[in-house]
């Protein structure tokens, strides 16, 4: 007898929403087959059989949101009758207490896809007595100063923060509540994009550079190229100058910072749900047409909603392009916890002063915003150098 | 002794001498040789004798002139004194006191100076009682005389020349109640015999600066007063412990974990002790009044946990 657990498909992953079964109680089933769907907080995946038998029982039905780590189904051996007590258990729904780990056998890792959990957040120093006042009265220490010895938020800092708060809640009362057109719990895409950008606010320290490239030679290989898309020129341009410098193409989980001889380009792309940073492996290998073809491909799945786990994780350094949108220059944040994150802006015609002659030229901005935990300012202004270098010379990028 | 006639006193130097300390001054005049009774030089006769004297139905206070020499008692007050009730089912009862004093701060050496109560805290069925003033010396003396359990009663030897008022009446001070000495709201400051009168002239000059200091005298540290420590501390969230025994392993320690375990989401700082530094003490008078835990190091202490 085996459980079929809900599997952590990414670090963040909570639980996970049983979308579909697509075997039903007492079906046969084959060791790696797709036996149900589920919606987790970036996309919707398959999750295999981890073993041959019968699907005896069915333990979350559709629509249930599962806890990570505990069972959704049991598979019992062929032909006998499982002896489980399958029918007395029951699934443990989001908000209830942390239950126990299911035995080793019986849990399935997630292929390649069990990255390290990044450890949660930074530690915020409190007295217990101030833990438990803040508990009491609902105040979030995390938007507190702590004014006690070596910044420790004391008692008095709660106190001082309840105090404040009715005066608070009296003007909000007083303040006036436009109709509302809806409310939207966040959750699903959102809720993760909504966590991931706030865990990378309250924890790196981001410094933003940008530089203009000089865009004609550009412009004239997209002339010939016409397939192929700015983001794709631009991740081949960032993925030369990462293997450069490796420094940039880091991440940093806790204290400690690991740098990486593969490079992973996330493309940031826009779906009606929310962003997604899908990945384009390996990109310094790939020749420019083949990036291209993975970033359409990718773009195509988002769309459809049918990215997996393995397009989504692994990032090591990402790329988000609002050229389309006329946007000049934009400082965007950065994709935790990889080291950095470039935008880039339209490609416009601009003045150039050469030689003591105006000329119009084709230009764009680009912005580089990096994490100055792992790197410091120069090194990330010569990464963004050579970077520059690739785009302005295209041909260097076939 | 007036009141009860199996009340007798033994120890060295009593009686003729009238004490070493004159804490027994004219007694044996007044009561006699029968129940004032000078012994020979020897802690572990005196204690052995207190021992088979309460279990005989007396009601024997004993002295042991420092506090020092109470190891060589240590037998008869952890294997036999403190056991008789609990493995013999109630039938006997030792209703013995063992009074001694610690001479810390007088220059009597490393040998006759020491103030080591928590080693007794390790020997459940023996009361441990440590009067800091005139007035709890004679109501917790009289309670422990009274218990049916064995007492140590340790006395200061520093306080022997603190005045205070003492009522001529009858009255006793209960064991396992402990004082406060003033009411504070910002630090809770525990204080064991000496350091309770050291704490009180801290809490005045921390009053100068507007800190708000409680002072609470432990009064007996078996059993501990807990609820009155945690009572304070849930209202202050802050607490320094004073003693005069070296700090490691000290009754500073217990207290502060038991505190920890009552009402550690009261606490807003960790809690520290005051205490001695880990050596023997000192006898050159300026190496002792720098061993010595004092009311400026009971400020430093609370200093610090306020981050000041």
């Amino acid at each position: 007898m085996t459980d079929v657990v809900m599997p952590r498909l990414d670090p963040g992953m909570q639980s996970g929403k049983i979308v579909e079964w697509l075997k039903k109680e007492g079906d046969q089933v084959r060791k790696g087959e797709a036996i149900l769907v589920v919606e987790g907080e970036k996309t919707t995946f398959e999750i295999e059989a981890p073993d041959s038998g019968v699907l005896s029982k069915i333990l979350a039905q559709v629509g249930n949101d599962v806890q990570v780590a505990e069972p959704v189904a049991i598979i019992g051996e062929s032909g006998g009758t499982s002896q489980s007590e399958a029918s007395s258990r029951t699934v443990r729904q989001e908000g209830a207490n942390q239950g126990s780990m299911p035995s080793p056998q019986s849990y399935v890792p997630p292929g390649p896809s069990t990255a390290k959990v990044p450890a949660t957040a930074y530690r915020i120093v409190a007295s217990p007595a101030a833990r438990r006042l803040a508990l009491e009265h609902h105040v979030d220490l995390a938007t507190l100063s702590g004014t006690g010895p070596g910044g420790r938020i004391s008692r008095e800092d709660v106190i001082a923060a309840v105090e404040q708060a009715p005066k608070v809640a009296a003007a909000v009362s007083k303040m006036v509540q436009p109709p509302v057109l809806r409310r939207v719990k966040l959750e699903g895409i959102r809720k993760a994009v909504a966590e991931r950008l706030s865990f990378s606010a309250r924890t790196c320290v981001p410094v933003t550079i940008t530089m203009e490239a000089d865009a004609t030679k550009l412009v004239a290989m997209k002339e010939k190229e016409s397939h192929i898309s700015f983001t794709a020129f631009a991740v081949k341009a960032a993925a030369k100058a990462l293997e450069k410098h490796t420094a940039i193409n880091s991440t940093i989980e806790g204290d400690e910072i690991t740098t990486y001889t593969q490079v992973n380009v996330a493309v940031a792309i826009h779906t009606e749900e929310g962003l997604v940073a899908p990945i384009v492996s390996k990109a310094n290998e790939k020749p420019l047409k083949e990036i291209n073809l993975v970033i359409d491909e990718l773009s195509q799945k988002a769309k459809e909603k049918r990215l997996t786990i393995e397009d989504l994780t692994g990032g090591t350094f990402t790329i988000t392009n609002l050229g389309a949108h006329d946007i000049e220059s934009f400082a965007p944040v950065i994709n935790p916890p990889q080291c950095a994150i470039l935008g880039l802006g339209r490609i416009v015609y601009k003045p150039f002063a050469l030689g003591g002659r105006v000329s119009a030229r084709p230009s764009t901005m680009l912005t580089l915003v990096f994490d100055h935990r792992i790197v410091d300012g120069v090194p990330a202004a010569r990464f963004l150098q050579d970077l520059k270098r690739n785009l302005e010379d295209p041909e260097s990028l076939l | 002794m007036i009141r009860d006639p199996n009340v007798i006193l033994l120890g060295e130097e009593i009686g003729v001498f009238n004490g070493v300390y004159k804490v027994t001054r004219g007694l044996l005049d007044e009561f006699g040789p029968e129940r004032v009774r000078d012994t020979p030089i020897s802690e572990a006769a005196i204690a052995g004798a207190a021992v088979g004297l309460a279990l005989a139905g007396l009601k024997p206070v004993a002295e042991i002139m420092y506090m020092d020499f109470l190891p060589i008692c240590m037998d008869q007050l952890s294997t036999q004194a403190a056991k008789m009730r609990f493995m013999s089912g109630g039938q006997l009862n030792v209703p013995m006191v063992l009074r001694t004093q610690y001479s810390l701060g007088r220059q009597h050496g490393s040998q006759h100076s020491q103030f080591t109560p928590a080693w007794f805290l390790q020997v459940p069925g023996l009361k441990v009682v440590l009067p800091s003033d005139p007035n709890d010396a004679k109501g917790l003396l009289k309670s422990a005389i009274r218990d049916p359990n064995p007492v140590l009663f340790v006395e200061g030897g520093l306080l022997y020349r603190t005045k205070g008022p003492v009522p001529e009446e009858e009255y006793t001070t209960p064991l396992g109640k402990a004082a406060v000495k003033k009411k504070g709201d910002d630090i809770t400051i525990v204080a064991v015999s000496r350091m309770v009168g050291e704490s009180l002239s801290a809490a005045r000059k921390l009053q100068d600066r507007d800190i708000s200091a409680e002072v609470i005298d432990v009064r007996t540290l078996q059993p501990l007063d807990l609820d009155a420590i945690v009572e304070s501390v849930k209202r202050t969230s802050r607490l320094v412990i004073a003693s005069d025994d070296v700090k490691r392993g000290g009754v500073g320690a217990e207290i502060s974990a038991s505190v920890t375990e009552a009402a550690f989401d009261y606490l807003d700082a960790p809690i520290m002790r005051v205490a001695c530094p880990d050596t023997p003490i000192p006898f050159s008078r300026q190496l002792e009044q720098l061993y010595m835990p004092s009311a400026e190091s009971v400020v430093k202490a609370v200093d610090t946990v306020l981050g000041r």
